[in-house]
């Protein structure tokens, strides 16, 4: 039992940021990866334009949840920047998803039909 | 040239941050449309197709390019950079030369025997406590970026802005001792009241040289945390504009 649920206002950046933690949660990655990764795996319900992906991993990363790493590519000498999951975002992505799920179990009851 | 140079123009255009912050972006949105690209032909696409569809997913509102401005700095922060960045620039450098010098004689006109500095006198000490921190971190900071030619860009910005801070801490320091005077002063007044004439002079004298003496540190310390951040922006500058002209190409109509 979690203390905290998503607050409605914040919903659609809270809902942005847990969709691009966990998928860093699954392992780093480059700022299109993490769109293209978030799209295949809600069969394409879940997608962003990776425009607005930016100020979601830069809020991420200034908040310490993510870090952004930069690196040259041996090939073609194009510096990309990777991101990853800090110790902090783990946890936050735990109690995240803790947080979510308490929204919904109180979610549903007011929006069901009556049965 | 990269193939998305316009995209990438356009959105610099439209990105209102100082360098390198908007440099960072750039990069790393050209990065992705070019791996996007690839990801697109590696699904089949053709590679004009798989360029139009990479810009497309791009798509940067106005919302989000608000909101990427507003999650690279508070405006206090993108002020202050841009303000450094105004000290490169020749007519105000030579404007900041000619305050310096006018600064140096006004000081030099206000410090005849050291008068002013006995004046201060235990109000000094305090002040220097905070000023002197300042004036050893601007000549490390100083010396790294003049003497060592610093380009690192994790640590041109380093103790830049606690030079700035010393600088208002040494006037606030300033102005505390005044006030903390005139209530020593009232209350030995009010317990000796014959000679309370004597000890509100003697306020008047050393919390005023005091107040001077403070606020003289806190100008030579803005000035010199305008000199750094100037050469700190000009540093940025130059690693910014390596970056994007090795990405991007030189820009068609010169220097923005």
């Amino acid at each position: 039992m979690t203390d905290r649920i998503v607050e409605p206002q914040g919903l659609s950046r809270s809902a942005n940021e847990l969709l691009v933690m966990t998928a860093l949660d699954r392992g780093a990655g480059h700022g299109y990866q993490l769109a293209l990764d978030v799209e295949e795996r809600s069969g394409g319900a879940f997608r962003f334009n990776h425009g607005t992906l930016y100020p979601i991993l830069h809020r991420l990363e200034e908040k310490g949840l993510v870090a952004g790493t930069w690196s040259d590519d041996s090939s073609g000498g194009r510096r990309r920047k990777s991101y990853a999951l800090t110790e902090k975002g783990k946890k936050h992505v735990v109690a995240e998803r803790e947080a979510w799920r308490e929204f919904f179990r109180r979610f549903w009851p007011m929006v069901e039909e009556d049965r | 040239m990269n193939e998305f140079g316009s995209v990438l123009r356009s959105l610099s255009d439209r990105l209102d941050l100082p360098q390198p912050a908007r440099s960072r972006v750039l990069i790393e949105v050209a990065a992705d449309l070019a791996d996007l690209e690839a990801a697109y032909v590696q699904r089949g696409a053709s590679p004009e197709e798989a360029r139009v569809r990479a810009a497309e997913r791009l798509d940067l509102s106005d919302e989000t390019i608000r909101e990427l401005v507003r999650v690279h700095g508070s405006r206090l922060r993108r002020g202050l950079d841009r303000l450094g960045e105004t000290g490169r620039r020749r007519g105000e450098r030579l404007a900041l030369v000619a305050l310096l010098v006018f600064l140096v004689a006004g000081t030099r006109a206000l410090l005849p025997s050291w008068g002013l500095l006995a004046d201060a006198g235990r109000g000094l000490w305090v002040v220097s406590l905070v000023a002197i921190p300042g004036i050893l971190l601007a000549i490390s900071k100083a010396y790294a970026l003049w003497g060592r030619d610093e380009s690192d860009p994790r640590k041109l910005r380093t103790g830049l802005d606690a030079v700035l801070a010393l600088g208002g801490l040494s006037a606030a320091t300033g102005l505390t001792l005044w006030w903390f005077g005139l209530r020593t002063a009232a209350e030995a007044s009010a317990q000796s009241p014959e000679l309370g004439p004597a000890y509100m002079i003697d306020w008047l004298i050393g919390g005023s040289a005091t107040v001077v003496v403070s606020f003289q540190a806190a100008i030579v310390l803005g000035i010199l945390w305008l000199l750094l951040a100037g050469r700190t922006a000009r540093v940025e500058r130059g690693e910014a504009e390596m970056l994007l002209i090795e990405e991007l190409g030189k820009p068609e109509g010169g220097e923005r």
